[in-house]
């Protein structure tokens, strides 16, 4: 029935039941199914702004820190984007010891217009998302990405409800520890650099 | 992980596509169909309470002219689950049908929670902005209420025009 599966991953543990949810529906060897990531530019690390105006902030900048911010920015950039793939990647290896031909894409930009795009691109017959069950407020304040995807995807939508994770909006998943655990508590591991980061 | 499944179905032009997606659905999955049509005033076919002045005066033959319709009406609405369900059971799918009455969106969150579905599929009217502002969105309510996992059937944008303009050759030869 559905050729083409699109299954959009975020870096919360959530995103194993809507993985779990995508595989039901696919059928065998006649699917394809694509796993795409959107790093948004929320989480991602960011230059200081002091960095970027100096002027601005009234602050006089040794020309030797620059490109040394630079240089730590764009290290810290590679990392995450590592992480993303790596985290494709353990979802892609799962899709195929099912038996499933599986592709993965991690696009850097705005989840839900990406996401809807790509899904016009790639001729996806269904889009598997993850709704966390944000409360009214929250969600008018803050857009739901799965509300974008719902009203302007090209294609059918399957919503897959999801926990809400406690303070933290998106705990890094570390796939090899938490895939047993049958609760999605988040395991907040590792240092994050980022730089300016209050 | 998949068992029971949810329909609804109303007599709109992409409505084939919606029933058709869900049995075969329930074919790879191994699920059960349930399948809800919702006599609701917003369908084409609900009969109207005829009032003529601004008092509602209502005579008796009206009010057994507006019976008789919504009985027939409600006689349509099961022949039409019978059909899609045998179809269905002739696919090879377990399923069952409803017909209730009410606001379409909360039933169906409803029904769902009592019958414990784990996916809802339901149709997108396709409309947008003003529209569904004013006219409600029955797909929107049951994203933002479900208890459980909802899938919005939309039709390919080329398959459309065709299945329309073919369901309205239907009626009309019907007629």
């Amino acid at each position: 029935m559905f050729e083409q599966i699109l299954v959009a991953i975020d870096r919360s543990a959530t995103s194993k039941q809507v993985f779990n949810c995508a595989l039901s529906l696919a059928d065998g060897s006649a699917t394809n199914l694509i796993l795409l990531h959107v790093s948004t530019e929320e989480d991602s690390p960011i230059m200081h702004s002091c960095f970027q105006h100096p002027e601005d902030k009234c602050i006089d900048l040794d020309s030797r820190i620059t490109p040394q911010a630079n240089e730590t920015c764009q290290r810290e950039w590679e990392i995450y984007k590592q992480e993303g793939l790596e985290l494709l990647r353990f979802y892609a290896k799962k899709a195929i010891a099912a038996g499933i031909q599986t592709e993965f894409t991690q696009i850097i930009g705005r989840p839900g217009s990406t996401i809807c795009e790509f899904a016009r691109s790639c001729r996806a017959d269904v889009v598997v998302i993850g709704r966390s069950g944000f409360s009214n407020s929250r969600e008018l304040l803050l857009g739901s990405v799965s509300d974008y995807v719902v009203h302007y995807a090209p294609c059918s939508v399957l919503m897959v409800p999801t926990p809400v994770l406690a303070a933290n909006n998106s705990p890094p998943f570390s796939p090899q520890s938490d895939w047993n655990d049958n609760k999605c508590v988040p395991v907040y591991s590792g240092f994050q650099f980022n730089l300016g980061r209050q | 992980m998949i068992d029971k499944i949810l329909v609804a179905v109303d007599r709109s032009a992409n409505n084939k596509f919606i029933f058709n997606s869900a049995v075969s659905l329930a074919q790879t999955t191994g699920a059960n169909l349930m399948l809800l049509h919702i006599l609701s005033q917003s369908e084409a076919n609900y009969p109207i309470l005829p009032t003529y002045t601004y008092y509602p005066v209502m005579g008796d033959r009206d009010f057994e002219v507006y019976q008789k319709q919504l009985a027939e009406y409600k006689e349509w609405g099961l022949s039409f689950l019978q059909d899609l369900t045998r179809e269905a059971t002739a696919a090879g799918v377990d399923t069952e049908y409803t017909q209730l009455t009410g606001n379409p969106g909360r039933t169906i969150c409803e029904l769902a929670s009592n019958w414990s579905a784990d996916l809802i599929i339901v149709g997108s009217r396709g409309l947008t902005g003003l529209k569904e502002m004013f006219l409600g969105s029955v797909s929107n309510y049951v994203t933002h209420h479900a208890p459980c996992s909802v899938l919005i059937v939309r039709t390919p944008v080329e398959e459309f025009p065709s299945e329309a303009t073919s369901d309205i050759q239907q009626q009309v030869s019907t007629n």
